[in-house]
């Protein structure tokens, strides 16, 4: 434990655990609603709100934060028009924010550290800045989640049965595609924008397979996330790798070993099953 | 006294009209069955109807609400037709599906988790199906799923009971049940419910009116007088609309 002396791995394990927490809990939604490549979608226009606030000044991540939840409204408002094509719609802001960032890196000259640890992560890099914004995105997109909490498990069901219901649902998606922009801007610091959505989707796939009920299958997914977040920092301090791969290597070796554990639980109960039949 | 009016429902999808000149009236207590051809407007008519689609003219009201300006928040438990493609996967316990319909009602039953854990309890029998309570929906038959719709659609105690295509991919068995589920929360507890179906024989059975559509109403009535009437030849109906 002694990388826990250095400032820069307490801030780093402070951000992470957040990102931990919030990331499955809006990746929960994300997966059962199909959008899964969402996460991908707003990171990529993340990116261009870096390079953007950098040339303009700004605080890169105020910058992401801005510019990802306008891509994320965006993306909202097609999906909403146009539902038949809602990936295309998703596959045309992608590719925007992914060209907007090259001419943005490019026109500025940013330094490519800068730009690798905005992609990678990195745990050297987090600021007190940087922990402020994280910490006070995710008390906002928690508090929220816990207030909606019903209605937003009730629109992934079935929106037309919450519309019937009186339910607005134009406005609580809408919501949710901001608090999912903002979760991937939190979890870009630690884990990099390339992976961050990967946070999202990895743990509450293996929590999946453990057949729970949508609020244990939410708990598990944040013990999934916390704990590949904090065997991914630690390793990513000692191999001197940046933590965006370690992070996400380890969710989805724990995703391989539950499917492993999953498995072979399902063959012992099947070969009981036909032993006991032979028996009889 | 409950009723819903529809008066003068037209609808189009750009040039193609699918519903014109649709009144009717139906009082409390009523289990409409809404038959016609493929095509014919009937989904599009109970939509209309839960207030999801707004008609090109016309109006439906709940009582003096016309739905289109009043909430009517709790009166109207939906099940659609293509929920389907969401609950495969879902990681939800039935039980959690059906408190879901808690929070459908203009009085949330969420604060009092006692009086929420009764409800739900209470709409998992109701529907048979209390001993599945804790299996995740995904993992349930078509039929089982079906009633934990209902059931959700039940907690939040609505007037009116709206469904769409209830037994459509459904073996006869689990249909049977179904509709005998209907008729019984229609009679004991005096749910209003409309129900679109193609299964006539089956749907006029239950149900105490017939409304049978294509574009237009081509008979609103008792099925017993759809059934007098037409028996043999209910496939007229759907040509003369």
């Amino acid at each position: 434990m002694d990388f826990l002396q250095y400032d820069f791995m307490q801030r780093a394990l402070l951000a992470g655990i957040i990102t931990a927490i919030v990331c499955p809990v809006i990746g929960s939604f994300v997966v059962v609603r199909r959008q899964s490549l969402i996460g991908d979608g707003l990171g990529h226009i993340a990116f261009a709100g870096v390079t953007g606030g950098y040339m303009l000044g700004i605080y890169p991540v105020l910058g992401a934060l801005f510019l990802t939840m306008l891509g994320a409204a965006g993306i909202e408002v097609v999906r909403r028009r146009h539902a038949e094509f809602a990936d295309m719609g998703l596959a045309i802001f992608f590719y925007s924010g992914i060209a907007m960032a090259i001419i943005f890196s490019t026109i500025t000259r940013m330094p490519s550290a800068g730009l690798l640890s905005f992609l990678f992560g990195s745990i050297i890099t987090v600021s007190i800045m940087d922990i402020m914004i994280i910490a006070g995105c995710a008390t906002v997109v928690l508090a929220i989640v816990y207030l909606l909490f019903d209605k937003l498990i009730l629109i992934a069901l079935d929106e037309d049965i919450a519309s019937v219901a009186g339910i607005n649902t134009a406005t609580i998606t809408m919501l949710f595609s901001m608090l999912t922009a903002a979760v991937v801007v939190v979890g870009m610091t630690v884990v990099g924008i390339l992976l961050v959505s990967a946070l999202m989707i990895v743990p509450v796939a293996t929590a999946h397979l453990l057949r729970l009920g949508f609020k244990a299958t939410m708990g598990a997914a944040v013990i999934f996330s916390v704990v590949s977040v904090l065997i991914g920092l630690t390793s990513s301090f000692y191999l001197d790798i940046a933590p965006g791969g370690t992070i996400v290597m380890t969710a989805i070796l724990l995703y391989i070993s539950t499917v492993i554990v999953r498995e072979g639980l399902t063959l012992k109960e099947r070969w009981k099953g036909s032993s006991s039949l032979t028996r009889n | 006294m409950f009723e819903v009016t529809l008066s003068n429902i037209e609808f189009a999808y750009d040039y193609n009209v699918v519903l014109k000149d649709i009144s009717m009236t139906i009082t409390k207590g009523d289990f409409v069955a809404v038959v016609g051809p493929n095509g014919a407007g009937k989904s599009t008519m109970l939509k209309i109807m839960a207030g999801l689609i707004k008609p090109k003219s016309g109006s439906v009201k709940i009582g003096d609400k016309d739905i289109s300006t009043a909430r009517v928040q709790g009166l109207i438990g939906y099940v659609p037709q293509n929920y389907g493609k969401n609950v495969l996967g879902f990681p939800a316990t039935v039980a959690e599906v059906v408190s879901l319909g808690l929070t459908l009602g203009p009085t949330t039953t969420k604060h009092n988790q006692q009086a929420g854990k009764h409800i739900t309890n209470h709409m998992l029998e109701l529907v048979g199906v209390e001993n599945l309570r804790n299996r995740r929906i995904g993992e349930l038959s078509g039929g089982q799923q079906q009633r934990v719709m209902v059931a959700m659609a039940l907690a939040s105690n609505p007037e009116l009971l709206l469904l769409d295509e209830p037994t459509s991919g459904i073996d006869y068995e689990a249909s049977a049940r179904i509709y005998d589920l209907l008729g019984t929360l229609n009679k004991n507890l005096g749910i209003t419910v409309v129900m679109v179906s193609h299964d006539i024989d089956k749907a006029i059975h239950c149900a105490n009116k017939v409304a049978c559509i294509n574009k237009g109403l081509c008979f609103y009535g008792s099925s017993l007088e759809f059934d007098a009437t037409h028996a043999g030849a209910r496939h007229l109906w759907y040509y003369t609309g």
